[in-house]
């Protein structure tokens, strides 16, 4: 069985897991952060089993929505406001809140907009999702991947060379998912490299310490892996997104799991929250 | 006659400190904690920041 195939399961089942338990948190405890955090990891685990889905039925234009929409365009930016919201003080909180559901409500048009003119014709379950969603321009020195199918074209008044892919050249919604990854990545990556840097500093709770490392290193390389799909290279994408899951999970385990004994306790609970 | 209220209570993470049990603190003798993890934070700081520069260029290079 091919590893593409057994990969987005795998990222699948650890995502739920870890949606689940992070849920089962903000119902505890109700805390913004926590409610977000799920949300975007919900949105993980839905964009991981698309192309689980991709892999074994084929084609389905919902099951594309599902994996652009909330996997390239949303899930980073809502796991990373989660962190925003624990970090940052409250006047600012439900201003940015706002703009990021306002400005996820405006990706959602562009990606209803787009629907219709979507290739499904290219689609070839044996390829990775990451390889062939897009179509893009042709430039000297660009890496070509293997069976790639290439068009000619006219693109912004000019005749270009372009490689077929599901989505259209130029459509608006791709624009919008450098804006929400950058922002995701700042927050998710920057803040729990802060988190680590202060418990460090302060010499105390060095499970969350190490917990938020761990976390930065998951989120860094499934955007390294984003990054990657971008120029093109997709290979690293299902792998970057079960190491990220894997490594994640374990970094909010370590960092929500008492110290000691005594941090069990009510007291130590609220206020290391 | 009251004036504003002094602030009395510490920030979080020094209460933390005060309240915590020894398990609870970073071992000061600890190499992995005094200088592999803080240098760990350091560089993945800096990719951070190259990683986010050289997604930026991809973007505005392959964006079509």
């Amino acid at each position: 069985m091919e590893l593409n195939l057994i990969l987005p399961f795998v990222t699948t089942s650890v995502m739920v897991v870890f949606t689940v338990s992070v849920f089962r948190r903000w119902l505890q405890r109700r805390n913004a952060y926590f409610l977000f955090w799920s949300i975007g990891l919900g949105m993980f685990a839905a964009a991981s089993f698309s192309e689980a889905y991709f892999a074994v039925a084929g084609w389905s234009s919902l099951i594309f929505f599902i994996w652009y929409f909330f996997g390239a365009v949303l899930t980073a930016a809502w796991i990373g406001h989660g962190t925003y919201l624990l970090l940052v003080r409250k006047r600012w909180r439900h201003a940015l809140t706002g703009v990021l559901i306002a400005a996820s409500l405006g990706a959602l048009v562009l990606m209803v907009q787009v629907m219709p003119k979507l290739d499904s014709g290219i689609f070839d379950r044996g390829r990775p999702l990451g390889e062939q969603y897009k179509t893009v321009v042709i430039e000297e020195g660009d890496i070509i991947p293997a069976g790639s199918e290439l068009i000619e074209t006219q693109y912004r008044g000019e005749l270009v060379i372009a490689k077929s892919g599901i989505l259209p050249l130029g459509a608006p919604i791709r624009t919008t998912t450098i804006f929400f990854n950058i922002y995701g990545t700042i927050m998710l990556v920057g803040g729990a490299l802060w988190s680590s840097w202060l418990f460090l500093r302060k010499g105390v709770l060095p499970n969350r310490a190490l917990g938020n490392v761990l976390i930065a290193v998951g989120a860094m390389l499934i955007a390294s892996a984003s990054t990657l799909t971008r120029l093109g290279v997709g290979d690293f994408l299902y792998i970057g997104e079960l190491l990220a899951a894997v490594l994640m999970y374990a970094g909010f385990s370590l960092a929500a799991r008492p110290a000691t004994e005594e941090d069990n306790s009510p007291e130590a609970v609220s206020a290391a929250a | 006659m009251t004036g504003p209220k002094e602030r009395t209570r510490a920030p979080l993470l020094d209460r933390l400190k005060l309240r915590k049990p020894a398990g609870s603190r970073v071992p000061e003798n600890s190499f992995f904690y005094t200088r592999l993890l803080p240098a760990l934070i350091l560089v993945l700081g800096v990719l951070t920041i190259l990683l986010i520069i050289f997604a930026i260029g991809v973007y505005l290079t392959s964006v079509s």
